[in-house]
């Protein structure tokens, strides 16, 4: 291009553009308005989700991710994880959720979060789904509630949740046998609830167990029902037969409890919740009568008590009535003797009747009256494979009398020896009268009789053979006896001649024989 | 100035855009003038291009922001659910060792488009300001403008083609993001910001101070 370009083009040979008025503001800058009114709602929108950002606290933080573990509720999305940090003292793990808007309102001083991670138990797998997606934290909302930023996450997936409908109740256990955390409950053998808690009371003598029955079993929990421990396999031996009782093989690992209302009992009223029941080691002894009173005795064995352990039964013809509580040594020494004082119970209240509703004074005088009567403990084997004893109540009428003592204000129950400590007793006894007997002096006075049998049977072998000869064949004594006997014949003879025709004439009795 | 030079503008000449026609402009600067031969609208340059262009910048400006913060990516792989903003994504892929692909990224969808903003917007400012210095390299900084611009579409390419290949259910799929959308209505915003602004604004500078 040159300076002088435009100068070569002649004007009137380029034509005019048309001109047209132009009307207001560039429509251009509706872009950059709608581009800020979306942001702007997208803004809002991003801004008005946000929920409120809680703390959880956790032991540790084993599959937590920021930014990627969610929190969630029956599988919905409420929450995320924005930071995972250790707390200032290294104990825990802070875990910061950035929460949804609206939860606000169930996060609460009792909701609880735990994570949730794949968990295999005797008898449940659970969360599976983590293993591919990572673990995830959960959450048991709870409505209502003053609005907290601060939780401490549960350890371990809590059994039973806020919504579930259903029953808690509380158990009162001797000891925690083999009960766990989910251990199953069952009613007749089906399974209606789980162990939820399980701790020491504060005097450490018992074990409080909460447990929690689903809606609508928790109404078979009545005040009279009984809770046993169900774990493990219940063998019972009968005149049936063999008999062997398991809830389900689970129980069998994890422990299982069941409860029923004892067929005996009415059941009354539907239970309330949090009620407070004694949890027994098995059915026989949950369905046993309630004992309130226990006797106690004393018994003083002479002889060997190897096989007698505390608990043993004490019973009655067969019955138990009580057990064995504890079994010392005692040694007297003024009179060097050693004693063995058995301590026992007796329950008067498994007596059906008669000894309800008896005073103290007229307990003690159906006792002594009992023990005049001959009433004796005595020790029995139970069981011939282990040799366990029993103590056996049983009246001997004829045992020695005894006189009721008392040691230390507990009733002393005279004894009688075992069975088999008597027989040895009484043979050793036959066997020193045994021995007592003069063998030898019999054996020379044996040797003197026999020399004087000697002569005595040569006399009678003499007198014999003049028996011989007074009743020889041709003897006058034999020949009579022939004669004799030959006349006897006859005489049957023309009996039955008679007998005959009396058959025949029965009326010839009256009437005489016919003429022929 | 002895390299002074007569613009079509100094002569009143204009020609068509389509049709290329030169012809005589009208008097009145803001008449609305149709090429004779084609019909086509004639202006002596793009018609409002400052304010054009700065409501595309501004309007590009402001997807930027959610762009950056919303999710791109929605990656569900074996239950587990991972949304990437474009951030992220690069840094995950950086990460992962994966530098190649990271700074592909990096550069197509945070240098480029920032960039152009940067750069467009010191253009208007400079006309506006009616900068003089440097035209030459200002005009060449708008031409790696207008080229560069499309190549930020990559990464939409990209996740358009991961949304239509990876949908296998729970196991992977992919999903676009919000911030996908605002992306691409930057990469769009730019695109026109770069072809309303008009380089001879640049060069008018130099010539009304020479006059």
């Amino acid at each position: 291009m040159t300076d002088n370009t435009a100068g070569n083009v002649p004007e009137n040979e380029i034509p005019e553009a048309a001109v047209k008025p132009r009307k207001g503001i560039s429509i251009v800058w509706i872009i950059p308005i709608v581009a800020a009114l979306i942001g702007a709602w997208v803004a809002y929108k991003s801004i008005s989700e946000v929920g409120p950002t809680i703390v959880i606290t956790f032991e540790s933080a084993e599959g937590l991710v920021a930014d990627k573990t969610r929190v969630k509720y029956k599988d919905v999305d409420v929450g995320l994880v924005k930071a995972v940090d250790l707390e200032d003292d290294l104990k825990h793990v802070e875990v910061t959720v950035q929460m949804q808007k609206g939860s606000r309102g169930y996060l609460t001083e009792k909701t609880r979060f735990w994570v949730v991670k794949a968990r295999i138990n005797a008898g449940t797998v659970s969360g599976l789904g983590t293993l591919l997606s990572g673990a995830y934290i959960a959450i048991d909302p709870v409505n209502g509630g003053k609005f907290v930023k601060d939780f401490v996450g549960l350890e371990s997936v809590p059994v039973v949740t806020t919504h579930l409908p259903g029953q808690h109740f509380k158990l009162k256990a001797a000891r925690r046998g083999s009960l766990d955390v989910g251990a199953p409950i069952y009613f007749r053998q089906i399974q209606v609830g789980e162990v939820v808690s399980y701790k020491l009371s504060e005097d450490g003598k018992t074990v409080n167990f909460e447990i929690f029955i689903n809606a609508p079993h928790h109404l078979k929990v009545r005040e009279n029902t009984r809770f046993w421990n169900a774990s493990g396999i219940d063998v019972t031996l009968s005149a049936a037969g063999f008999n062997l009782d398991m809830e389900s093989a689970v129980s069998l690992i994890s422990g299982g409890l069941a409860f029923e209302v004892p067929p005996d009992v009415p059941p009354g009223d539907v239970a309330a919740a949090d009620r407070v029941f004694t949890l027994f080691d098995d059915r026989t002894a949950a369905f046993q009568q309630k004992i309130t009173v226990r006797n106690k005795f004393l018994l003083y064995f002479d002889g060997t008590v190897r096989g007698l352990a505390p608990d043993a039964p004490v019973e009655f013809r067969g019955i138990k009535l009580g057990r064995v509580i504890s079994v010392d040594l005692e040694y007297d020494i003024d009179k060097q003797e050693f004693h063995i004082p058995v301590l026992i119970e007796i329950e008067p209240e498994r007596f059906s009747t008669g000894f309800t509703n008896l005073t103290e004074a007229e307990h003690r005088s159906i006792k002594e009256e009992f023990i005049k009567r001959g009433l004796r403990a005595q020790l029995k084997t139970g069981n011939f494979l282990t040799g366990m004893l029993y103590v056996d109540l049983e009246f001997f009428p004829d045992a020695e009398v005894e006189e009721i003592r008392y040691v230390n204000g507990i009733e002393v129950l005279p004894t009688i020896p075992t069975s088999i400590q008597e027989i040895t007793r009484n043979v050793t006894a036959l066997l020193n009268k045994v021995k007592a007997v003069p063998f030898d002096k019999i054996g020379a006075d044996m040797t003197q009789t026999l020399s004087h049998l000697d002569k005595t049977i040569i006399q009678a072998g003499d007198t014999l053979k003049s028996i011989d000869k007074t009743y020889a064949e041709d003897s006058a004594m034999a020949r009579e006896l022939q004669t004799s006997i030959r006349e006897l014949a006859e005489a049957a003879r023309s009996l039955r001649i008679l007998a005959d025709y009396l058959e025949r004439h029965p009326e010839a009795l009256l009437r005489g024989k016919e003429a022929q | 100035m002895t390299d002074r030079l007569i613009t079509a503008a100094d002569a009143g000449l204009l020609s068509c855009h389509s049709c290329k026609l030169l012809t005589v402009a009208q008097s009145g600067p803001h008449a609305e003038q149709h090429c004779p031969r084609c019909g086509s609208r004639l202006h002596m340059r793009k018609p409002d291009s400052l304010a054009r262009t700065w409501a595309l910048v501004i309007a590009a400006l402001i997807c930027y922001i959610p762009a950056n913060l919303l999710p791109m990516m929605v990656i569900t792989s074996l239950g587990s659910m991972r949304e990437d903003t474009i951030m992220s994504g690069v840094i995950h892929f950086l990460q992962h060792g994966e530098w190649l692909i990271g700074l592909v990224i990096l550069i197509a969808s945070i240098v480029i488009p920032l960039t152009k903003l940067i750069i467009l917007i010191y253009l208007l400012i400079s006309v506006q300001r009616k900068s003089q210095w440097r035209p030459l390299e200002r005009t060449r900084l708008y031409r790696v403008t207008e080229a560069i611009g499309r190549w930020s579409m990559t990464d939409i390419y990209v996740m358009t083609i991961l949304v239509a290949l990876v949908r296998m259910g729970n196991i992977a799929s992919v999903e676009a993001g919000m911030g996908a959308i605002f992306f691409g209505a930057v990469v769009v915003l730019t695109i026109f910001a770069a072809m309303t602004f008009d380089p001879r604004e640049i060069w008018d500078n130099m010539e009304s101070t020479n006059d």
